[in-house]
């Protein structure tokens, strides 16, 4: 008897980050569990367009190495620009092949690091965990910390930027070390961390001896240039549970920190039931959920505000359905945003099987969240 | 604040058809509007076993298809089965569960030749006449029931029948049940199946026996004229004109092909109903046992 054994399949996800210096692909290999990494610095003549030279590199590296978009199960890019013109140029760029196999992922820096944080064991995410990113005399740093230390965990993360011209700190400086060490102290009294990342153009040099020294007194520091590229790449790994719990607020641009949902019943009881996450850039979060209309044509949503905490309700009437008994309308409500705090529910007539069909009639409901 | 009802589950690919009504579902909120609303089919059986997978592969719902399946043995309650099953998601409150339930108590507390005539109302209203008959036959044979329901069945029994083309049979039951329950709806339909299968002269000869009143006559005479009219502007009406018109000019061979489509487009629709009948015959249909 003749046993033919199939090769056994292992899943691999590509995280690229474009950068306007240098582009990185970190490939995590779910088998090995690990992680490769590759970085291919932009010549200064191709900077101006980096999302395009970059993809250029990338795609003459999987040539060299006869490697195919269809090796991955996931790609995901991150920019320190996700502005819907960066986004849109990147999936013009993006060739058909890719298309056909993928969507196009796109995060932000800020995202890459919090994924990258939180796919992590327990320890490094569990106390306060800073980033420094500092490029162009600009120190942009994000914090994890936890909020609510009770028995159901809360984190947030914050992304800020500091100008360092205006702490006077200039790259050209010769006491740079110094400076910047002193910034350091004050800025770790205020916000205490316990594992450190550095990365960013303005580390490199080889000029950090006392900042290092202080930095590295009780604390774990790392530093590195492909810490966002491996924060996309982890994405394929699915989400991290707490941001689907709305346990992790992202306070940054772009970051969505209200939940949209319904009110229903669990034994007897009313419950809000979230139809979007917090944690996710607006244009990277949307819910869907199915209902039943029940006497009434109206739906009413609830908007929770996790950042404040606060709760606002609007009610929303579908109009022209066709005449049906009670709860035999099933309605489809699919959540997008537009803006941060601006988006629309879409609700779709499903009608009830072959028993009542369906007109397939959407109703638009347009939101502003109160910020 | 308003609440709403979320719905537990996906939307089958595929639908699952219940082979008592041939009635379609795709979700669980359809199924326990369904099942809700046809207890009186499942008073001596529970739904078929291939619910069980749909629910498990189609909806997935593979929970609720583990605890109905502990609940399918014949020597456990039946009402815990449904239960289960409405108590699933959030689709009917408690309230309404119990009530749904209380129904069920009442209807297995229903006299037996009662629950059958229910049935063959139930499937005849789906479409599903020979197994009406079946329920309406098995509802008379202990001839318990009162006059008026006797009637009722016999009416409805002879309707079933008349779907299937047995139209002999079905007129003597028109009769029997005007007999029973003195409804001269009954005798109409006689009237119509005599003036359709014979002529409008040996329809009102008939009509005479019973002596009805000349106001009645009128009014069958008026109701039939009505009927006749409405096929004459159907598509098939249509369709027999053309037939008749090309065999007029000759032209056999067109019509011949347009009245074989015409047949085979109804035996079509009749056939599969037609021939239940017989498979019933073999295998039977859920009832009390004796």
């Amino acid at each position: 008897m003749e046993y033919v054994m199939g090769e056994l399949e292992t899943r691999k996800f590509a995280g690229i980050d474009l950068g306007k210096y240098a582009v990185q692909l970190s490939v995590y290999d779910e088998a090995a569990a690990e992680t490769t990494e590759e970085s291919f610095p932009l010549p200064e003549k191709e900077q101006e367009d980096y999302i395009a030279s970059g993809l250029f590199y990338i795609r003459r590296y999987m040539e060299a190495n006869h490697i195919n978009w269809e090796m991955y199960h996931g790609v995901y890019f991150t920019m320190e620009d996700t502005s819907r013109q960066c986004r849109k140029h990147l999936e013009e760029l993006l060739d058909e092949d890719f298309k056909k196999r993928h969507s196009v992922n796109v995060i932000t820096h800020f995202r890459s690091f919090v994924e990258y944080v939180f796919h992590q064991e327990r320890a490094v995410w569990d106390r306060n965990t800073l980033l420094l990113d500092y490029s162009e005399n600009v120190l942009r740093y994000i914090l994890v910390e936890q909020i609510r230390p009770s028995r159901q965990k809360a984190y947030r993360a914050v992304l800020k930027e500091m100008n360092l011209e205006e702490q006077g700190i200039h790259e050209d400086d010769e006491n740079r070390d110094y400076h910047f060490s002193r910034l350091m102290k004050q800025f770790l009294v205020k916000n205490p961390a316990h594992i450190i990342f550095l990365t960013g153009r303005g580390f490199e040099g080889n000029w950090m001896k006392k900042t290092l020294t202080y930095l590295c007194a009780g604390r774990r520091v790392f530093m590195g240039q492909n810490l966002y590229a491996n924060g996309a790449c982890l994405l394929g790994l699915g989400p991290v549970q707490l941001m689907e719990d709305g346990m992790l607020l992202m306070q940054g641009p772009d970051m969505v920190y209200h939940t949209i949902g319904i009110l229903t019943q669990e034994s007897g009881k009313a419950k809000y039931v979230p139809i979007t996450s917090i944690g996710r850039e607006w244009y990277n979060t949307v819910g869907t959920v199915d209902i039943i209309l029940d006497k009434s044509q109206k739906v009413e949503f609830f908007y929770h505000n996790t950042k404040e905490n606060e709760m606002e309700s609007a009610a929303c009437e579908i109009r022209d359905l066709p005449a049906r008994p009670p709860k035999t309308t099933r309605i489809r409500i699919e959540v997008q945003f537009t803006a941060q705090t601006e988006g629309v529910i879409l609700l779709k007539d499903m009608g009830f099987g072959s028993m009542f069909p369906g007109t397939g009639k959407v109703t638009v409901f347009p939101f502003k969240l109160i910020s | 604040m308003r609440e709403s009802i979320i719905c537990v589950g996906r939307t089958g690919k595929e639908p699952y058809r219940f082979p008592e009504t041939g009635v379609q579902i795709f979700s669980y909120e359809e199924l326990c509007y369904y099942l809700s609303g046809h207890m009186l089919l499942y008073l001596y059986t529970l739904p078929e076993e291939e619910l069980l997978l749909y629910i498990r592969d189609e909806l997935g719902l593979e929970k609720l298809y583990r605890q109905l399946s502990k609940l399918t043995d014949p020597g456990r309650d039946q009402m815990k089965y449904f239960a289960a099953l409405f108590r699933e998601g959030n689709y009917f409150s408690e309230e309404e569960i119990r009530e749904i339930l209380d129904e069920y108590r009442d209807l297995k507390n229903t006299p037996y030749p009662v629950q059958c005539k229910w049935t063959g109302d139930m499937l005849l209203e789906a479409g599903r006449a020979s197994m009406a008959i079946h329920y309406y036959k098995e509802a008379l044979k202990p001839e318990t029931m009162g006059k008026m329901d006797t009637g009722a069945a016999y009416h409805n029994m002879a309707v079933a029948k008349s779907r299937l083309f047995r139209l002999e049979d079905a007129k003597i039951d028109f009769v029997k049940a005007y007999q029973y329950a003195g409804d001269e709806e009954s005798l109409f339909y006689y009237y119509a199946l005599i003036a359709f299968t014979e002529n409008m002269e040996k329809a009102k000869e008939e009509m005479e026996s019973f002596k009805i009143s000349e106001l009645s006559q009128e009014s069958f005479e008026n109701r039939f004229a009505a009927i006749a009219e409405a096929y004459h502007c159907s598509s098939l009406a249509e369709k027999q004109k053309k037939i008749e018109y090309l065999l007029q000019r000759e032209k056999t061979e067109e019509a011949e092909n347009i009245y074989e489509r015409f047949v085979r487009e109804l035996q079509k629709d009749f056939r599969p109903e037609m021939e239940m009948e017989d498979d019933l015959l073999t295998a039977g249909l859920p009832v009390r046992k004796e």
